[in-house]
């Protein structure tokens, strides 16, 4: 043993063997520091309440959202739903984030079935739909991500900064038909996020 | 030796790490990396709100203290905080509607000063207020950080730190945004009562046809039309032009400086009222001075025999634009020429989506309501304060008192209020 450290390079790898602990108690050092002045500093945001509320009032006022837009008078009916006008794609257009990592929403517009005429409440429940009311139009913003991120909502109430959360909200609306007639609806917006703030 | 190096190599190493220490120490006191990004995020949510807020809305945000000069960029769908001259920024989204105009511009925020005591008899700046005038001097000067201030201006998102005209319109959600607007080809068209129309008694209608067709190569200066009799021929309009500017004399009863711009009714009413919307918006900088503005819809199908407006039909091709632009109750000296033709080029770059044209500064029309001779009609009291109009801007009560109070005027003289309040 002692004469590997004998010599002038055993001298110099010795030397180089001491550097380690010594090198590594300053990063242990530095990262202490670093440790401590973050335990005294609060820079957490949590927005994702709010943005999800922003999120459906832009589908719900926004000329590119939920809500039926006439073109020739340039007015939005922030109450009605148009299901002819309502579509995924257009959403994806009109309600714009850069690189939009950080935002989806399910919009499902459905009605209160008052008639069992095409089959029986029990028979609509085996098939696993909600037998109170009958899906009129499903759509998705930024279904790719979505797709993505629904599976992960199992997990939404475990602690920490990953995964994701939802934010569901049921509005009663009025759904304007072809023929210009309108019917009484709900709309329900989840919108899904992450828990984390992405940054670029 | 090698220890030697060691000590050195650890001596560097000690001294970026103190260096970024205390850079980081800095950022921690100042809470200037906490404000940026919590800034950042505050405005991106409120601008998100403000796009998607039903109606007219202004929001001053103010004030804000940062011990630092900053710069806020709004553009891309992302608010971009920075120190002045500093390369390190921090952003956030916010959520923006592709079908209306764009929100792109930058505020500068100035550094926070402290209050100040003001002398006796000394006036404050005007960036500042006085607070407490029962002080023994002359009050205490409040320096006021820079406002900003979200003007929702129909479906356009701007904040603007000039005063907006009250007289300003609110504008039609139409996307019109075309990236190759400069190969499209405008024609104007000047459409004046008799011959003598374009000699001198229209001498800034005139001018003005020419000092935009001068300075703006894209706009072709076409023939006069004639106004009256069986009007123009079929093809005087080129059929390439994308949009006609008609500058002339409508021949309506108006009042002395009204601007008034007439769009014809049909399938582009929209389009071209968003255009008329803008072409005033601009022309109405903070220092023009009109009796009143207004947007009128021609309907082609009722239009008389003799009238001006019958140019309407002489459209070459159904996707053209036109408006007649009626500023024949300006006097000559009452335009300045240069700054309304760059107004118009400014507003129809806009209405093509382009926004970093220079704004126009100084007075386009210039018209002063004292100096004229008032309509001998008995004007009723209206109460004071005049209910906003639909034609008003942000902040614009004076101007929807003056359009009410015209709207009697022309009740009253005509018996009827369609005509006056016809704002598209």
């Amino acid at each position: 043993m002692m004469r590997l450290f004998s010599g002038r390079k055993g001298i110099m790898f010795f030397n180089f063997l001491v550097m380690i602990p010594r090198i590594l108690f300053l990063v242990i050092m530095l990262i202490v520091c670093v440790i401590l002045i973050r335990m005294f500093l609060n820079d957490k945001f949590n927005i994702n309440d709010v943005q999800a509320e922003i999120l459906i009032d832009g589908l719900i006022y926004g000329t590119g959202g939920v809500s039926y837009y006439d073109p020739v008078t340039g007015r939005l009916y922030p109450e009605i739903i148009d299901i002819s006008q309502l579509d995924g794609a257009k959403l994806d257009q009109g309600l714009f984030y850069p690189e939009n990592h950080m935002m989806t929403a399910r919009i499902l517009v459905e009605k209160p079935i008052t008639e069992y005429t095409d089959m029986s409440l029990m028979d609509r429940y085996f098939r696993g739909e909600d037998p109170k009311f009958l899906t009129l139009k499903d759509v998705y913003y930024n279904k790719v991500w979505y797709d993505n991120w629904e599976p992960l909502l199992v997990f939404k109430n475990l602690g920490g900064i990953g995964g994701v959360i939802d934010k569901n909200m049921r509005l009663p609306v009025l759904v304007r038909e072809p023929d210009g007639t309108l019917m009484t609806a709900y709309v329900n917006f989840q919108v899904v996020q992450p828990k984390a703030l992405r940054s670029r | 030796m090698h220890e030697m190096y060691f000590l050195m190599f650890q001596a560097i190493l000690v001294m970026l790490v103190v260096l970024a220490l205390l850079q980081y120490t800095n950022n921690v006191a100042t809470d200037l990396g906490f404000e940026k990004r919590f800034t950042s995020m505050d405005i991106s949510l409120l601008t998100t709100a403000i796009y998607y807020a039903p109606g007219t809305l202004t929001h001053s945000y103010w004030p804000i203290d940062f011990l630092v000069p900053m710069d806020f960029i709004f553009a891309d769908s992302a608010v971009d905080i920075m120190e002045r001259g500093q390369e390190l920024h921090v952003f956030y989204w916010f959520l923006s509607d592709m079908n209306i105009d764009a929100l792109d511009d930058t505020v500068k925020l100035n550094a926070h000063r402290l209050p100040r005591e003001l002398k006796a008899g000394e006036q404050p700046a005007a960036d500042e207020f006085v607070l407490g005038s029962w002080f023994s001097s002359g009050g205490l000067a409040l320096h006021r950080a820079q406002n900003i201030t979200y003007y929702k201006t129909g479906r356009q998102v701007v904040f603007d730190k000039t005063k907006a005209n009250p007289l300003q319109q609110v504008c039609p959600v139409v996307n019109t945004t075309d990236n190759m607007w400069e190969t499209k080809r405008f024609f104007i068209a000047k459409v004046l009562p008799d011959a003598a129309g374009y000699s001198d008694s229209a001498l800034h209608v005139n001018r003005l046809a020419q000092v935009i067709s001068a300075k703006y190569p894209q706009f072709q200066l076409g023939l006069s039309l004639p106004a009256t009799g069986s009007g123009s021929a079929v093809g005087a309009i080129p059929a390439d032009a994308s949009l006609v500017l008609i500058f002339g004399d409508a021949q309506a009863e108006r009042e002395a400086g009204s601007f008034i711009v007439y769009i014809p009714v049909d399938g582009k009413v929209l389009a071209e009222r968003k255009l008329a919307c803008l072409l005033i918006n601009d022309v109405l900088t903070p220092k023009a001075d009109v009796f009143y503005a207004q947007i009128m819809p021609a309907y082609l199908d009722s239009l008389k025999p003799d009238s001006p407006l019958r140019v309407f039909k002489e459209r070459s091709n159904p996707d053209q634009l036109l408006v007649f632009i009626d500023i024949s109750k300006f006097a000559n000296d009452q335009v300045d020429i240069d700054n309304t033709a760059d107004a118009i080029y400014r507003a129809i770059a806009r209405f093509y989506g382009i926004y970093d044209l220079p704004g126009v500064q100084g007075k386009t029309l210039s018209f002063k309501v004292q100096e004229q001779e008032q309509p001998q009609v008995e004007v009723p009291d209206f109460g004071g304060e005049g209910e906003a109009g639909e034609g008003e801007g942000a902040d614009g009560a004076a101007g929807g008192q003056g359009q009410n109070i015209l709207t009697e005027i022309d009740a009253t003289k005509e018996g009827s209020s369609t005509d006056a309040g016809g704002v598209v």
